[in-house]
């Protein structure tokens, strides 16, 4: 036991990569339950009906991007199914590009963009900025990201506050992330419904904000794109993905409990010699 | 008056901020103010890249000049950033410009090509650091941590689907952990972290405290 | 309006006092006390110290944690430079630079070797999250670092950055508000300050009379706050939404 204080990481990231690929070559197709505050997202985002604007910030970078762009992307195909008008903006610089590119995906899928996507792009100041877009969508961003006068979008007709939209969501990997928007939105604009939609590592701190009703769900990490894609009844990519995530997991348990034996192994080993 | 100065517009600034915040129907003139200063504050932000960028060209050209161990790596970051530079303006201050498509489509292959998948793969790297934490340190060294260890493998199994074909025990056990002693304990440090910032915030609006010229 | 009216009010209160004499007694709190360890530690291995003051901008919510990080970036400039062990520091955000580079410079001199700085100690590897843990990992393993502080907002790159320093043997504090990091660093670290011990930390470190009765000012608050929930949990069982309307007005 104790000789396993000793083995090489690199033995326990190997087991890691095979333990997660397999089940990606053939899936173990574990079930799936919801969980209750992505339940509430998704009853949020389903109050929105057609012609409705939703506004979704694409605040994450690149590296946080495989744990929360599913969820981005199953709310835009839920979104687009109901004929409801998807405005996009970042308040994180990477996050405009994301947005960029799932308006050209959606183009090439027969929908128009300026009626039924837009992307108004990037605005930098982080809260700052939020908070003046939150006051006056215009004056942050009198043109969108093709360089159109927003005034002359029809997805954008009826917008001058976040209060405009019928729902807003959050999609953050750090900062700006839900509490930013609370602060700045929520508490000037009670009335509008804020979905918060974070990383793995973010879930537990945005829950007590669902508890307290300051946000009316919140999707946590690849395992909420999952359940959303579920309840929305369109399986895709991250519903093929929580099997390995699942087998992850497990490893990680093993190791947590190896460490542990090979700790008290050498530790009785000590006591004995003493 | 170096520094007299700096007090002055943090002291004048905040507490205007702090003014309209909570009297902006008694004095709706500060709210003109205020989105005045947020907007100057957005200036600010983006003028402070331009200094970053300074930054980074100031280090990386002196490794590049006296050819420091692994000088190759600040060239290419360097020719990374004007390459990107200057496909990035001209994808956002050009867009319908025919002239500009080929620069604009060198943005989306550094983007889509090479930031995505380089960020998603430095990214992933984390589950290796978690493997390498799980095994070296997360130790039963004293009861609180042995208390940390079984939420923290209750979470894990709760967090994953196959904790649910395990047993329902671990989703329901998760759950409470996560809804009663973690929002206890996130909310007792985000309320004490919150007086500690209010307390920080005071100390820097009467000047007392001067981080942003350096402490003294 | 007015839990912050009484906030300020039993800081400004506790300071008068700290000025007047009656200083608090600070508990002991061990990420700080082995700052100077962990320097001394570093100057006996000959290897450098590494400090990180967070990773996010001056102009936002975290501003707080990221200024807490910058003062004991100060201190431990101070140390450095009196100990004579190379100090190297990264920063994530253009608007935290110049002032980091303010406390280093002003640390050195107040250590006794104001001719210890170069700008270099100071980089700014990137300010994507990736990039800057990819940096600051290429500085923890090139320069074998002795010690590592890790104080103040943080995101997913914590566990990146006191476990990459962890395997190179160094003595890790790390320290953030940043609750969901907060587990990562315990796990990681030798030393973490939690919560609101890193807005402590230049308080106990430089001993200066206002920020220590500024600490009792807070507190004195939070005793308000718990009391106001103990109340008000109270009065709520048994139908009463008096306190739950007085916070709401």
């Amino acid at each position: 036991m104790e000789a396993l204080q000793r083995l090489d990481r690199r033995w326990l990231y190997a087991a890691l990569i095979l333990v997660i690929l397999l089940p990606l070559v053939k899936p173990l197709g574990i079930p799936l339950r919801p969980r209750s505050w992505t339940v509430q997202a998704f009853e949020a985002i389903e109050a929105a009906g057609p012609g409705d604007a939703v506004l979704l910030s694409l605040d994450y970078q690149v590296s946080g991007a495989p744990d929360i762009h599913p969820q981005t992307e199953a709310i835009i195909r839920r979104l687009m199914e109901k004929g409801c008008r998807v405005i996009l903006v970042a308040f994180v610089d990477q996050g405009a590009q994301f947005a960029i590119d799932l308006a050209r995906k959606w183009e090439a899928r027969g929908k128009k963009y300026g009626t039924d996507i837009v992307v108004l792009g990037f605005a930098p100041g982080v809260e700052a900025a939020i908070s003046a877009f939150a006051r006056d969508v215009a004056a942050v961003f009198p043109r969108d990201v093709r360089g159109n006068p927003i005034s002359e979008l029809p997805a954008m007709k009826g917008i001058k506050t976040a209060r405009d939209f019928k729902v807003i969501g959050d999609l953050a990997t750090g900062i700006p992330g839900p509490a930013e928007w609370i602060r700045q939105v929520k508490t000037a604009f009670p009335e509008v419904s804020l979905v918060g939609n974070v990383v793995t590592v973010m879930g537990p701190q945005t829950l007590p904000y669902v508890q307290s009703g300051q946000l009316a769900g919140c999707m946590i990490g690849l395992r909420g794109a999952a359940e959303y894609e579920v309840l929305a009844k369109q399986p895709g990519q991250a519903v093929a993905a929580m099997d390995a995530q699942s087998m992850g997991h497990l490893m990680i348990i093993l190791y947590i409990i190896l460490g542990n034996l090979a700790y008290l192994a050498t530790r009785r080993k000590k006591g004995s010699r003493a | 008056m170096r520094k007299e100065i700096p007090m002055a517009v943090a002291s004048i600034c905040g507490f205007l901020v702090l003014i309209n915040f909570f009297f902006e129907k008694a004095l709706p003139f500060t709210k003109g103010w205020v989105d005045t200063l947020q907007n100057w504050g957005v200036v600010v932000s983006a003028f402070a890249m331009g200094l970053a960028a300074v930054n980074l060209v100031f280090i990386h050209a002196r490794h590049i000049a006296r050819r420091s161990p692994g000088w190759y790596n600040s060239l290419a970051l360097l020719v990374a950033m004007v390459l990107s530079t200057v496909s990035g303006i001209v994808f956002y201050a050009a867009p319908k410009a025919a002239w500009a498509a080929g620069l604009r489509s060198l943005w989306t292959y550094l983007f889509n090509g090479l930031l995505k998948p380089l960020g998603a793969a430095m990214f992933s790297t984390l589950v290796f650091f978690i493997a390498s934490a799980a095994f070296r340190s997360f130790r039963a060294r004293s009861v609180e941590a042995a208390i940390l260890l079984g939420a923290g493998l209750i979470a894990l199994l709760g967090a994953a689907p196959i904790g649910e074909l395990i047993s329902e025990a671990f989703p329901r056990a998760s759950n409470w952990i996560m809804d009663v002693p973690n929002v206890a304990g996130n909310r007792a440090i985000i309320m004490g972290a919150a007086i500690g910032a209010v307390a920080l915030g005071f100390r820097i609006l009467l000047g007392i405290d001067r981080p942003y010229i350096g402490g003294e | 309006m007015l839990m912050l009216l009484f906030a300020v009010g039993a800081i400004w209160y506790f300071m008068q006092r700290a000025r007047r004499g009656q200083v608090p007694t600070v508990r002991p709190i061990a990420g700080l006390q082995a700052t100077a360890e962990a320097v001394g530690r570093a100057t006996e291995m000959g290897r450098p110290v590494f400090y990180v003051p967070g990773r996010t901008e001056i102009n936002t919510a975290g501003a707080a944690q990221t200024l807490a990080g910058l003062e004991m970036l100060g201190y431990v400039a101070e140390l450095s430079a009196r100990y004579e062990v190379p100090l190297r520091t990264a920063v994530a955000a253009p608007t935290v630079l110049p002032v980091a580079e303010e406390m280093v410079r002003q640390g050195y001199p107040r250590g006794g070797e104001p001719g210890l700085y170069r700008p270099e100690v100071v980089p700014l590897p990137s300010s994507a999250q990736v990039a800057f843990a990819a940096g600051c990992l290429d500085i923890m393993h090139r320069e074998k670092v002795g010690a590592a502080f890790l104080i103040g907002e943080f995101q997913a790159e914590s566990l990146m950055l006191a476990e990459g320093a962890a395997q190179v043997g160094a003595i890790v504090i790390s320290g953030t508000a940043r609750t969901f990091q907060i587990p990562f660093f315990v796990v990681a670290s030798d030393y973490t300050l939690i919560g609101e011990e890193i807005f402590a930390a230049g308080a106990y470190l430089s001993g200066d009379r206002d920020r220590l009765g500024g600490l009792a000012g807070q507190d004195w608050t939070k005793i308000l706050a718990v009391a106001l929930m103990l109340v008000g949990a109270i009065l709520v069982t048994f139908g009463q939404q008096a306190i739950v309307r007085f916070l709401s007005w």
